[in-house]
């Protein structure tokens, strides 16, 4: 199984040598990497020319932002999955991608989880629409099989949501299949594009929800994600901490068995 | 012409008499009126000609069932908005359709219903009504008013038995995002006799509404729905449930003073970050 990393630069030649760096240093060998620089003025294009022979293509010339630059490295990629390390973002540790591919990934789109500082965090076990309403799948984590990505490339005119955008489309409209891998895959540098325009991003993410589903289900997103009412609120913090929401939901119950006694509702009965 | 109200029949004279004189002593008269009877054998078509007069247009036939013989007055009517009121449902008082008429703005318009053993349906507000409460329920037909051009668009499915309507104001308003009104007023009394309240949801009537769900919302969607609505474990039910209940501010202080004991021990603060 082949396996394509990508990693889009511009103009951040410290982070574009991490990054090279914990590419070749991985243990599976069965790698095809793809450095696209957007013409970089730093000297990036001189430690690409360093790495050239573990480089099985790369180009330097102006592109017109994050997204064109992937679809670019999309178009050079010849794996079965693809996976985008931009310049900042290292792999975990060296032997990540013979753990994925020992997996025996057969899904469109694996993911593992992220580690950002000293955090690892999960992308979710199931994927629902309630993921992407909230947030997203962390994509330095995420593989992607690359007919999927060829199909669908990344919307060129968004500017921070584009990778939303396809995940989105094609898990919850295109119903392609996921499997999440328990174990950390990149480590996330802080302070790249889509995280210093997030404004922007919700702006486009908002937009695009609405585009594609009807405002009566959007309503019910609110309430259920963020909670129109107190009680609603009430709910979604318990929810989250699952000791607590296990003692919560305990003393609901037993209050409501007592209370049945004279409250002769169907619904306690039922519980 | 802005309105027309269809009455649809079969085998039941006596609500239909019931029906088209509430509907003939209206003061206002800006409006057709359109019955639709299956071929009944009961004498209910005597009752028709006894007020042909009042009556814009009538057709006595076999036909395929409620919806079939709804989606048949459709075609024959010739109002912006259309009325169903169906034969034992009667209308409030003798001056609701001169006070609703100004009124209609929205594709789907709907009022107050009270039922002849005393119950009010009163319409949800434009905030509350969501998937969600078309997963639940449904809106009252006999006291709504639809623009035909919907009903032309997305007519009823005429293999349902009993929700059809159900069917249609979920499809038009989630799918199509029909624009939607309440009345404060209160249209008609709903005869709790009738079809849809006295017998259970058949099976092909459920898969027909669950096809349609699946339409609108793809799987992962439909999924966070069921989630939500506590059809995947007990937690969610037990609060679903509750948020309904009139008893949830009392369940909400309750979960409060759990929170407020649990905080009292440190190690949950540092650890959850409460």
């Amino acid at each position: 199984m082949i396996i394509s990393v990508i990693t889009i630069n511009y103009n951040n030649s410290t982070g574009l040598r991490k990054t090279i760096q914990s590419v070749i240093a991985q243990t599976y060998n069965n790698i095809e990497y793809i450095v696209i620089d957007g013409g970089s003025t730093d000297g990036s294009k001189s430690i690409i020319e360093e790495y050239e022979k573990d480089i099985d293509f790369w180009v330097s010339e102006p592109d017109g932002g994050i997204y064109p630059a992937m679809n670019k490295g999309t178009s050079h990629a010849h794996g079965d999955y693809c996976i985008y390390m931009n310049s900042g973002d290292t792999f975990y540790s060296k032997d990540v991608l013979q753990k994925v591919v020992d997996s025996n990934p057969k899904e469109d789109i694996v993911c593992g989880d992220l580690c950002i500082g000293d955090n690892i965090i999960p992308n979710p076990d199931e994927v629902t629409m309630k993921v992407f309403y909230r947030s997203t799948l962390y994509h330095q984590a995420t593989f992607i099989r690359t007919s999927l990505i060829k199909a669908y490339p990344y919307d060129e005119s968004m500017r921070s949501a584009a990778d939303w955008k396809f995940l989105m489309h094609s898990l919850i409209f295109h119903d392609a299949s996921y499997r999440h891998i328990s174990m950390p895959i990149a480590i996330f540098e802080t302070g790249g594009l889509s995280d210093s325009n997030s404004s922007i991003g919700r702006k486009e993410v908002e937009e695009e929800l609405q585009r594609c589903l009807p405002k009566r289900i959007l309503e019910d997103y609110r309430d259920y994600c963020y909670g129109v009412t107190p009680f609603r609120q009430m709910m979604n913090k318990v929810e989250v901490i699952p000791p607590v929401r296990k003692i919560i939901y305990n003393t609901n119950r037993i209050v409501l068995k007592v209370l049945n006694m004279w409250l002769h509702t169907k619904w306690i009965k039922d519980l | 012409m802005k309105l027309s109200i269809i009455t649809i029949n079969y085998n039941n004279s006596i609500g239909l008499r019931k029906t088209i004189e509430s509907v003939v002593s209206q003061t206002d008269d800006a409006f057709e009126y359109i019955i639709v009877d299956g071929g009944s054998s009961d004498g209910s078509v005597d009752i028709i000609k006894q007020y042909a007069d009042k009556v814009s247009q009538w057709v006595s036939e076999r036909d395929g069932g409620i919806y079939n013989a709804m989606n048949k007055g459709v075609r024959m009517a010739h109002g912006e908005y259309i009325m169903f009121l169906n034969s034992g449902d009667i209308l409030y008082d003798n001056n609701v359709i001169g006070h609703v008429l100004p009124k209609l703005k929205a594709d789907i318009c709907v009022g107050n219903l009270v039922s002849d053993k005393g119950g009010r349906m009163t319409p949800p507000n434009e905030k509350n009504l969501t998937m969600s409460f078309f997963i639940r329920g449904s809106l009252a037909h006999p006291s709504s008013f639809t623009r035909r051009k919907l009903l032309e668009v997305h007519p009823f499915r005429e293999d349902t038995k009993i929700v059809g309507d159900h069917e249609f104001f979920m499809y038009t308003l989630i799918r199509l995002n029909a624009s939607y009104q309440t009345l404060e007023d209160i249209i008609s009394i709903f005869n709790t006799e009738g079809i849809s309240s006295t017998q259970q949801t058949p099976d092909i009537d459920k898969k027909i509404l669950s096809e349609t769900i699946s339409d609108i919302m793809p799987p992962r969607v439909k999924e966070d729905f069921d989630i939500f609505m506590g059809k995947r474990d007990d937690y969610h039910r037990l609060f679903y449930e509750l948020s309904f209940s009139k008893y949830r501010m009392w369940i909400y202080k309750l979960v409060v003073i759990v929170l407020k004991i649990i905080c009292l021990n440190r190690g949950f603060i540092k650890k959850y970050k409460i």
